[in-house]
């Protein structure tokens, strides 16, 4: 089998094509910490592109509940139980991938979902890992702790997919490294249903083909952010182009977050994929769950949130998430603003870092009422 | 091909052809009992659940007819996210005179394949299954994306089975051959699957007197097999469309611009595959990469 280079394993993987990296690759940083699961982006996706006939059970992008959630049910509790318990030695995976576990006659090992499976793409909303005691403390990391996970297809560098597709209906775009579903070659073997540890490959019974997460081409190729991106009422999510480890460029957003400051994490690099959304982990959740789902960067990033409110170029950054629509592919500090520039160098956005905050008396002497809001 | 003195499959004329599979006409033409093995020459591996097929063909000068016939130990039609129907399929090289691997074609020896899936036969009966099982949402749905998909997908649009060309695995391309009618009938646990067409036929270019050869797929639904994950016959199975008397006076007269014509035919589809595959590969313009087909 070919071999490719995976930097998130720190190592060479079986693949089943030659490593081809795309000119550019499509990334994203979901910052997890701030993610209120209020669904705005499921929503603004499933207007966008699967308002359809067939296409009812499909949610390009979904935010789930750890530990519980899953969509559709259970997919990653499935897949890591088929690939068994792995270890990594540092940042070097010691483990096997979903290539190289394949079995005799397969290119990837996977499963597919029934279609129960799709029915309740919320289940476990908002339950902790534990139950809450009485008379118990708020301690970090909480113990019985829960967070939001925001999904959408990963555009990953070796696509389980892609691989599991016996015809070669399914391509990784040279110029933006967006995988996409040829709909006049795919002939519904749900082959990629199957490949995809991530699931994010649809099939639709109307059309008998499948489906998947275009990353929003048609905005990425205008210098626009994903309609996910765009609608996030948290502002979590930031869209651009990541470089490998060592062509990271300090001023590109994703370059900074995911290379130069280690805070963001990709979701279960263990599988081999390499996938292309990065996430922010969160701070209040124990370290042994968050470094089975984003990997052994996980507690290093985690440190690196903490002290970012003392770093002016993160906090920065951040404010930038959610600022512009348009693509912010560098970004400076000017003093007390943080400045994002877009793909043909100009300006796109322009942020305080710090918003002014004014506290107040407790009590309002002209109207002789007291505030209930101080700050 | 090597011409054998005793073809494996022949198509006896008859007076008419059987529009039915349960034709009683069906017990003049002889069963060619057909080999079936898992299909291990490319990954996904798979298949094994259907073990022999049963092979009858007739003709009456003017329509070829093969039927299909294989145990199966349900009726698999439905389609949904992880449940597949069974289904069959018949190959023929595009030149008899060369047959190509049986590796679904080679590059520029290009095979064509009638399938046969029971939902296609009749999408009707489908469509009512797919709304009892998936539920619809009144006024859910955006008109653009009802437009749109019903322009997308691989299901025939007017026809009731597909003809097919490939040159290789991950070729297989649909063609548009209204021409191909299909009967089905599940009874006893045997599936009689019926493909007529008429004659004589471009591509491949059958007539009476066409000696050439056949390979079979079958799929068990039930057994989650589908595209690459099938029965197989391994090895080329030869036919021949016997002539009559008459007919074969006609064919001798017409046998040259035919055989010219369905060779050109055959050279054109063959090209097109090629063009349609370097197109994918290079794909300069919208800058994409593809994948080795």
């Amino acid at each position: 089998m070919p071999k490719a280079y995976n930097w998130q394993l720190g190592r060479e993987m079986d693949y089943f094509y030659e490593g081809n990296r795309p000119q550019r690759q499509f990334a994203m940083v979901f910052d997890t910490n701030k993610c209120i699961a209020c669904q705005t982006c499921t929503i603004a996706c499933k207007n966008a592109w699967t308002s359809g006939r067939g296409q009812e059970h499909m949610f390009w992008n979904n935010v789930e509940t750890k530990p519980w959630g899953g969509f559709p049910l259970g997919y990653d509790q499935r897949v890591l139980e088929l690939l068994g318990p792995q270890e990594w030695k540092g940042d070097q995976y010691q483990g096997k991938t979903l290539f190289e576990a394949a079995p005799q006659g397969e290119r990837v090992l996977g499963f597919r979902p029934e279609d129960e499976d799709y029915a309740h793409p919320n289940i476990g909303e908002d339950e902790a890992a534990a139950i809450v005691e009485e008379g118990m403390k708020v301690l970090l990391p909480h113990v019985p702790w829960m967070f939001y996970l925001p999904r959408i297809c990963n555009h990953c560098t070796y696509p389980a997919c892609l691989a599991a597709c016996p015809r070669g209906s399914i391509y990784k775009r040279q110029e933006d490294g967006i995988v996409l579903i040829d709909q006049d070659r795919c002939r519904g073997y749900r082959e990629c249903v199957k490949g995809c540890p991530y699931k994010k490959p649809f099939f639709r019974t109307t059309t008998q083909v499948s489906e998947k997460c275009v990353g929003c081409y048609p905005l990425v190729e205008k210098g626009l952010q994903p309609h996910c991106v765009q609608n996030c009422i948290g502002k979590i999510r930031i869209q651009g182009f990541l470089n490998v480890p060592e062509r990271s460029q300090p001023d590109n957003p994703l370059d900074f977050l995911v290379h130069e400051k280690k805070m963001a994490c990709p979701l279960f690099p263990q599988l081999g994929l390499e996938p292309n959304v990065y996430y922010i982990p969160p701070i209040h959740v124990p370290l042994e769950p968050l470094v089975q789902i984003f990997g052994p960067g996980a507690p290093r990033a985690v440190e690196a949130y903490r002290k970012a409110k003392d770093d002016p170029e993160v906090v920065g950054l951040i404010q930038l998430f959610g600022s512009t629509d348009r693509r912010i592919e560098r970004f400076k500090l000017t003093g007390t603003e943080a400045v994002g520039y877009g793909p043909d160098g100009a300006e796109v956005a322009r942020v305080p870092l710090y918003e002014p905050q004014v506290v107040r008396d407790a009590f309002d002497p002209a109207l002789g009422l007291p505030r209930l809001n101080i700050t | 091909m090597a011409p054998e003195d005793e073809p494996a499959i022949v198509a006896r004329p008859t007076s008419r052809v059987p529009e039915e599979p349960t034709d009683p006409l069906w017990s003049q033409a002889p069963a060619t009992p057909v080999l079936l093995l898992p299909q291990r020459m490319t990954t996904p591996n798979g298949g094994g659940a259907v073990q022999n097929v049963d092979v009858r063909a007739l003709h009456d000068g003017g329509t070829l007819a093969v039927l299909l016939s294989w145990k199966s130990t349900a009726a698999d039609t439905a389609v949904g996210i992880n449940r597949f129907r069974d289904a069959c399929a018949v190959m023929f090289p595009a030149d008899p005179d060369d047959l190509p691997a049986i590796t679904m074609g080679e590059a520029g020896k290009p095979v064509v394949v009638w399938q046969w899936k029971p939902d296609w036969e009749s999408p009707e009966a489908q469509e009512t299954a797919r709304k009892a099982r998936y539920p619809e949402y009144g006024d859910f749905y955006n008109p653009a994306n009802e437009a749109l998909f019903r322009e997308v997908g691989d299901r025939p649009r007017d026809e009731r089975a597909n003809v097919l060309v490939a040159e290789g695995f991950g070729t297989l391309t649909r063609t548009h051959d209204p021409d191909l009618q299909v009967r089905s009938r599940f009874a006893d646990g045997t599936w009689h699957v019926l493909f007529r067409h008429p004659m004589p036929g471009t591509y491949p270019s059958i007539r009476p007197g066409w000696r050439g050869a056949m390979n079979f797929a079958v799929w068990d639904g039930g057994s989650e097999e589908v595209g690459a994950r099938k029965s197989i016959s391994l090895q080329w199975q030869s036919f021949e469309i016997e002539a009559t008397g008459a007919q074969s006076l006609a064919a001798v007269a017409g046998a040259s611009p035919l055989a010219l014509a369905g060779g050109l035919t055959a050279a054109g589809i063959a090209w097109a595959i090629r063009r349609r595959m370097a197109l994918a590969k290079e794909t300069p313009s919208a800058g994409e990469t593809r994948a080795a087909e």
